[in-house]
């Protein structure tokens, strides 16, 4: 049995937050906006998003805290986008906390689900076991990783070969049912003239 | 390949020509519900795949009620990349038929030619699929179009089947069971002809077991002996031949009629020894009755007529005599009679003359002499009247009888004795001329008499002889049968041997082939055994790979606070694949396969979304580099919106996005999330303001991209 690993701690989450977003494209902001440049704070942007980035000790301090930070981006968002510009509705607020907590969970969620001013990431110890929580909690900000994602090129006709044979089906009788396959020519003749060759 | 342009005319809620400009990133369509959001998106599909599935394959709904021709028309301008030709597909249907015509690069091709090039264009796997269409359009309905009242089907109606089946067709693996199906297909019917080709040999394995039964027999028959005829003795015996009139041409031992002259031969032959036999028995029968009739005497007829004849007056003699005697004898008994009658009479007289006897006569009246009369009277009363006695019957006629029955005895023996004598003449005659015929037909009819014994025996010894000789050489003609036959036997053998061998040499032959045959069939098996667990395999592999991104977006969605993931299961249960989308909550680990049991309506339609986007960006190749959502805001709350707009944001830079929605306010703030991030990308709002019989207005606007998108940072 393997030790878990401990949660991040407060500091961590802002590093490793911050190291996500930035490398999804993000610009950190460090002047001009000293609330937002502490040891618990950030903001970034990129050409659509500005967001904020906060983290808190414990879930109460978030609870209580998100609100003010909440006007705060908004306010500051306003000072440099106009009211009509598109830029004006991509505003986020990510919450974290590496506090674990139980009876606060329905006020995580109402902050959560809370869309009126700006959309909110709120993440608890809860949620945050592991650095890859913490990227996988900032994907709604961050662009898809197709890449690394997409099917391998090969086709499936090609793969058999290969899966065939762990069936006890020879690599060369496969190509020759897939050869005769893809001419529409007869399946068992091929395979006869193959076991004949 | 991307959408550049699009014409519609006559196409479901389009009734007149429309020409949209979709040549952009992202199209926002924004319209009311009825406006020809969705026919829009049909048209697309349509026009690529010649179907529109959701519509129960009811072409004729195609046509718009107010088409002004009729017909319905759509024209689709696609490119590859930004510098390459267009690929201008137009397909229309009048209703009943539907044509297709494709250009690219100044080449036009129609009908099947242009759908043929167009599916090896846009999904080659699709070539391979019994229907390619079907095939096409199953992958577009998977990857590129997602319907907008398919949205909750694609995960939660379909079985589990159909969900692998259509994933199995965009991954790839759907030509893998494709393949399996047309194996199998194909193994049956080899199957078939291979059982057919073994049920054809049968006749020829009987053939063969007739061939050795009879190469057996013929063996042990040439084995009883094979002696060749010498020359001399089938020239010497046809000679013989010709000796007794039996006339043949010359003809060699080893010729092929040699057999069959043989026989015309045997059967001359054995019907001369025949004709000698009866000969020889005809002149021993003659020689018996010759002998025979030597001890014969002819009757002497006239004596024995004439003593007949004197016998026969004796009798007539007796005869009379009898006769006279008797006549005498009847006479004196009639005279006997005559007096008895008299004295009778007296007797009655001489009473009644005494009753009345008088003195005086009672009849004359005269005196007479009473006492006289009276003692006459009782004399005569009594019996004396006086007349003579008559004679007694002499014995003569007894000796006359005896006489005549003695000689009429004799009579009758005389008379036997003539018969019987003339009858032995008669035999004796016939013996006479029985022998001289048989004599003619001996060819002895001028034989003494006297010397008729000698010739006969003379006779008999050579036609004896004659015989011996003939059934000698029938004996040997015979055994020229039988030597000739052996010889045809052996000639029989050597042919059968041939045949027998040629036969096994073709039998084995296809035994061998039937041997490949099956072994073939046993390969195909094991191919089908193996494809299928392959098809899994595939899809299984193929969504893993995908499954990562699935998780990527439905945890941008945020759908569930507990259930946060999300995979696909796939599996292989009595040859059949199944797919099932999985959430998981990963704190306490806890699966569900049944994802309408645990989200609400919302998430659902927003983890349909994820599941199409990531099967549409999980593709590599799919047939078009674009994704048409029709409508998916539908029902979603707030939170799960904003994220699949974002989703939806970071989804165009990917692929070209068509979305649509009927909601205003939702359409202004997708042009705002999926407004161009550069100059150079590009974003259209569509809007279709109100529907008449004409079909929609649509207006096309550009949406500008942020001037100066970095603000704060600045």
């Amino acid at each position: 049995m393997t030790t878990p690993q401990p949660s991040p701690t407060q500091s961590e989450l802002v590093a490793i937050a911050a190291k996500a977003l930035e490398t999804g494209g993000y610009r950190p902001i460090d002047k001009g906006f000293p609330e937002w440049n502490t040891l618990s704070t950030r903001l970034f942007e990129d050409e659509y998003n500005v967001v904020g980035l906060a983290v808190f000790a414990t879930c109460r301090e978030l609870l209580r805290s998100w609100p003010d930070l909440q006007g705060s981006l908004v306010d500051l968002i306003s000072q440099k986008v106009g009211y009509a510009e598109s830029k004006a509705w991509d505003g986020y607020l990510v919450l974290l906390t590496p506090g674990v907590t139980s009876e606060d969970e329905i006020e995580v969620d109402g902050a959560r689900y809370d869309t009126t001013r700006l959309r909110k990431l709120v993440a608890t110890g809860n949620d945050l076991s592991s650095a890859s929580d913490v990227e996988r909690f900032l994907r709604p900000l961050l662009p898809l990783r197709i890449g690394a994602q997409t099917l391998t090129q090969t086709s499936a006709l090609d793969m058999l070969p290969a899966l065939l044979e762990s069936q006890e089906v020879d690599q060369a009788t496969t190509r020759v049912l897939i050869q005769a396959f893809a001419q529409q020519a007869s399946l068992m003749e091929a395979l006869h003239r193959g076991e004949s060759m | 390949m991307r959408v550049v342009s699009l014409e519609i005319e006559g196409f479901r809620g389009f009734a007149t020509g429309q020409a949209l400009d979709l040549d952009a990133d992202a199209v926002v369509v924004v319209g009311s519900n009825g406006n020809g959001k969705t026919s829009l998106f049909d048209a697309i599909l349509w026009a690529i795949s010649g179907r529109v599935p959701r519509l129960g394959g009811q072409d004729p709904l195609l046509v718009s009620k107010y088409s002004e021709t009729g017909q319905a028309r759509v024209v689709l301008h696609l490119r590859g990349s930004r510098n390459s030709a267009p690929l201008i597909v137009t397909r229309v249907f009048d209703g009943e038929k539907c044509r297709i015509s494709l250009e690219s690069g100044g080449e036009k091709l129609q009908g099947p030619e242009a759908e043929g090039r167009l599916i090896r264009l846009l999904w080659r796997d699709a070539a391979a699929a019994a229907d390619p269409a079907d095939a096409l359009s199953a992958v577009l309905t998977r990857c590129v179009y997602l319907q907008q009242d398919l949205i909750r089907q694609f995960i939660d109606s379909v079985t589990e089947q159909d969900g692998f089946a259509a994933v199995s067709e965009l991954v790839g693996a759907g030509r893998v069971t494709a393949l399996q199906v047309e194996l199998e297909r194909q193994k049956a019917a080899w199957t078939r002809t291979t059982n057919a080709k073994s049920g054809e040999l049968v006749p020829l394995r009987s053939k063969l077991s007739t061939m050795e039964a009879r190469l057996a027999e013929l063996k042990g028959r040439s084995a009883l002996g094979n002696d060749a005829i010498g020359d001399e003795e089938w020239r010497e015996w046809w000679r013989y031949l010709g000796t007794i009139a039996i006339e043949f041409a010359p003809i060699d031992k080893a010729s092929r009629e040699a057999a069959s002259k043989l026989d015309s031969a045997l059967s001359l032959l054995a019907a001369a020894r025949r004709a000698v036999e009866r000969q020889y028995a005809l002149a021993q029968g003659l020689q018996r009755d010759v002998v025979t009739f030597g001890e014969l005497k002819r009757p002497d007829l006239p004596a024995l007529r004439e003593r007949v004849s004197a016998a026969k007056r004796e009798t007539d003699q007796a005869r009379s005599l009898v006769a006279d005697e008797q006549s005498r004898i009847a006479e004196l008994r009639h005279l006997q009679a005559a007096l008895k009658e008299k004295a009778e009479q007296l007797k009655a007289l001489a009473a009644i003359a005494l009753k009345h006897l008088g003195a005086k006569c009672p009849v004359c009246e005269q005196d007479y002499d009473a006492e006289a009369t009276r003692r006459r009277l009782e004399k005569v009363v009594a019996g004396d009247t006086g007349a003579p006695p008559a004679s007694t019957v002499p014995e003569k006629l007894p000796e006359l009888l005896a006489e005549l029955s003695a000689k009429e005895q004799a009579q009758a023996a005389l008379d036997l004795g003539l018969r019987t004598a003339e009858q032995a003449s008669r035999e004796y005659e016939a013996a006479e001329i029985a022998i001289e015929r048989r004599f003619a037909e001996l060819e002895m009819a001028n034989v003494q008499p006297g010397e008729q014994l000698v010739a006969i025996k003379r006779k008999v010894e050579a036609l004896q002889a004659r015989a011996d000789k003939l059934r000698e050489a029938q004996e040997m003609g015979e055994s020229f049968a039988v030597k000739i036959a052996r010889a045809g036997d052996q000639a029989t053998i050597e042919e059968l041997e041939r045949e027998i061998a040629v036969t096994r040499t073709q039998l084995q032959a296809e035994d061998r082939e039937i041997n490949r045959r099956t072994l073939t069939g046993h390969r195909a098996q094991r191919a089908i055994e193996a494809l299928r667990e392959a098809a899994s395999l595939v899809v299984t592999q193929r969504v893993r790979e995908i499954e990562p991104l699935l998780s990527d977006m439905y945890s941008r969605i945020d759908v569930h606070p507990a259930f946060r993931v999300v995979k696909f299961l796939a599996s292989m249960q009595r040859g059949h694949g199944h797919l099932s989308t999985v959430v998981s909550d990963p704190v306490l680990e806890v699966d569900c396969n049944s994802p309408h049991a645990i989200l609400s309506s919302s998430a659902m339609n927003a983890l349909a979304v994820c599941v199409f986007l990531s099967l549409s960006l999980g593709v590599s190749n799919p047939p078009l580099s674009t994704i048409i959502l029709d409508d998916p805001l539908q029902s979603l709350d707030d939170i799960n919106l904003l994220g699949l707009m974002d989703l939806l944001r970071q989804t165009k830079d990917q692929r070209q996005l068509f979305v649509s929605t009927h909601d205003a306010r939702f359409g202004g703030l997708l042009s705002r999330k999926l407004r161009p991030r550069t100059a150079d990308q590009k974003t259209l709002i569509v809007e279709l303001e109100g529907w008449s019989r004409r079909g929609p207005v649509c207006q096309v606007r550009e949406v500008k991209c942020d001037p100066a998108p970095i603000r704060l940072a600045s």
